[in-house]
């Protein structure tokens, strides 16, 4: 989209946070990279008679094995533009370090459960593409003194992982967790981060079984089975949705469910983290960034899809 | 005045100081790093801004020197706790005057007072220090009282 700028400030930050904790991330920092407090319940009505009301965030001290594959891929987009820094190339073989002693223990995951740690399937997909993106900044000579072989082994061990372990054979779906049979609409960004193409028979499997258990009506998704009982449709799930469907070339299909969505935006066009299913009433966070990010890659998806 | 002392000893104390406080940042103690900041007032890549603020802070750090060495002179010798307690006057400085006043000077400096702008992509410092981590102060502190220790141990006055 242009915003070059921002993009290599938003690494300067990156950068300047996780330095003091190095060797692994924390899932959360503010601005100047201190992690918020830990989380409290207070004994107040919350909006609508919602509860609990909370204070703090209890998922700061969570291992999230997404969160490497993030920054990789985000960093991978800048090597495009210039070679990267010294310190841009420490971090990045910090993650791969991490990745690759960890990439098969259990995680919270993207969603930040409060069930306990498991074998996300979404997590080992992005322990995968941190290592893909990896393998390919080394290959380019981005990654000086990189182990290029252990991270080509490590990537090709994953994907053997996934595709035994995370694929559900009778339900024809990759599964929430490995040995699952549970699925979790993060598995709509497989395409995105390059592991499967979205028109592949397995690609198609997962979507027609997280289509039939997630929908939330309309064009609205559920972020995983056990949610639709507590919480309204998450509109990033439904926009990953649009942006599969568009890499697929389904792309009347895919329009119709971006234009559903966009009636769910408020009167200046913003969204909220969820909506509920029947009257797309606004529920959760407001406004939520990753609504929006998801608004604006399956924009972008459609748009390379029509020409 | 010893002006070989001053140029020897003004060079090894801030040298120390530089290692001390890069040191820091490389075990996670604290996220600052005086020659990236400066270098980043006169250029936007990072590995230039090392290095370019590496030889700034060599240059600040020497002319610095000699105002401990007029202190000396001023009292009449020079003593390792006399150099650890003016360097700790200088990291008070430092910290409660000069790192407040950084995000309106430096060109590259975010500030809490204005919108995000892409290009001021450095962290401000905040009183203390505190925003590049807790242990900042008394990095500061200690890496200062350091390198006047150096110059009062090592300085002799004529």
């Amino acid at each position: 989209m242009g915003y070059e700028d921002e993009a290599f400030a938003f690494a300067s930050w990156l950068l300047h946070t996780t330095r003091l904790t190095p060797r692994k991330f924390a899932v959360l920092y503010d601005v100047y990279g201190k992690k918020p407090r830990d989380e409290r319940e207070a004994a107040l009505p919350g909006y609508e008679g919602s509860k609990p009301v909370r204070f703090g965030n209890g998922a700061r001290d969570q291992l999230q094995l997404d969160v490497y594959g993030e920054v990789v891929d985000a960093a991978s987009h800048l090597a495009r533009r210039e070679p990267l820094d010294r310190d841009t190339r420490r971090l990045l073989r910090a993650c791969g370090a991490f990745v690759l002693d960890h990439k098969l223990d259990p995680d919270r995951g993207i969603w930040e459960t409060r069930e306990g740690d498991f074998l996300h399937t979404h997590s080992r997909v992005l322990c995968w593409a941190t290592l893909d993106r990896l393998v390919h900044l080394a290959e380019a000579g981005q990654l000086p003194r990189a182990p290029l072989d252990r991270y080509r082994s490590a990537r090709d061990e994953l994907r053997a992982f996934i595709e035994q372990r995370c694929w559900n054979e009778s339900l024809q779906t990759y599964t929430q967790r490995a040995g699952g049979d549970t699925v979790d609409a993060s598995l709509l960004l497989l395409p995105w981060f390059g592991y499967c193409d979205a028109g592949s028979p397995r690609m198609r499997g997962t979507f027609a079984r997280i289509d039939e258990r997630l929908s939330g009506g309309g064009a609205l998704v559920f972020r995983y089975e056990e949610s639709r009982a507590k919480e309204g449709a998450f509109l990033a799930c439904a926009f990953w949705a649009v942006d599969c469907l568009a890499r697929r070339g389904e792309v009347q299909q895919a329009e119709e469910r971006f234009a559903k969505l966009l009636e769910l935006q408020n009167d200046v066009g913003l969204f909220a983290e969820m909506a509920a299913p029947g009257t797309g009433e606004a529920l959760g966070n407001f406004p939520q960034a990753f609504t929006h990010v998801g608004l604006i890659n399956a924009a972008l998806t459609l748009q390379e899809a029509r020409r | 005045m010893n002006a070989s002392a001053w140029l020897l000893w003004g060079f090894g104390a801030t040298l120390v100081l530089t290692v001390v406080l890069q040191g820091c940042q490389a075990f996670g103690i604290s996220r600052l790093s005086l020659p990236y900041v400066l270098g980043t007032m006169v250029t936007a890549g990072r590995d230039r801004a090392k290095l370019y603020g590496f030889f700034m802070h060599l240059g600040v750090g020497w002319i610095v020197a000699l105002l401990y060495v007029a202190t000396f002179e001023q009292l009449g010798a020079a003593t390792a706790l006399r150099g650890a307690l003016v360097g700790t006057l200088h990291a008070l400085i430092v910290l409660l005057g000069l790192f407040p006043l950084l995000p309106g000077v430096h060109p590259r400096m975010a500030s809490e007072t204005q919108g995000p702008e892409a290009s001021r992509n450095l962290e401000p410092p905040g009183a203390l220090g505190l925003h590049y981590g807790a242990s900042t102060p008394i990095a500061t502190i200690v890496a200062h009282a350091l390198y006047g220790a150096i110059l009062g141990a090592l300085y002799t006055v004529r």
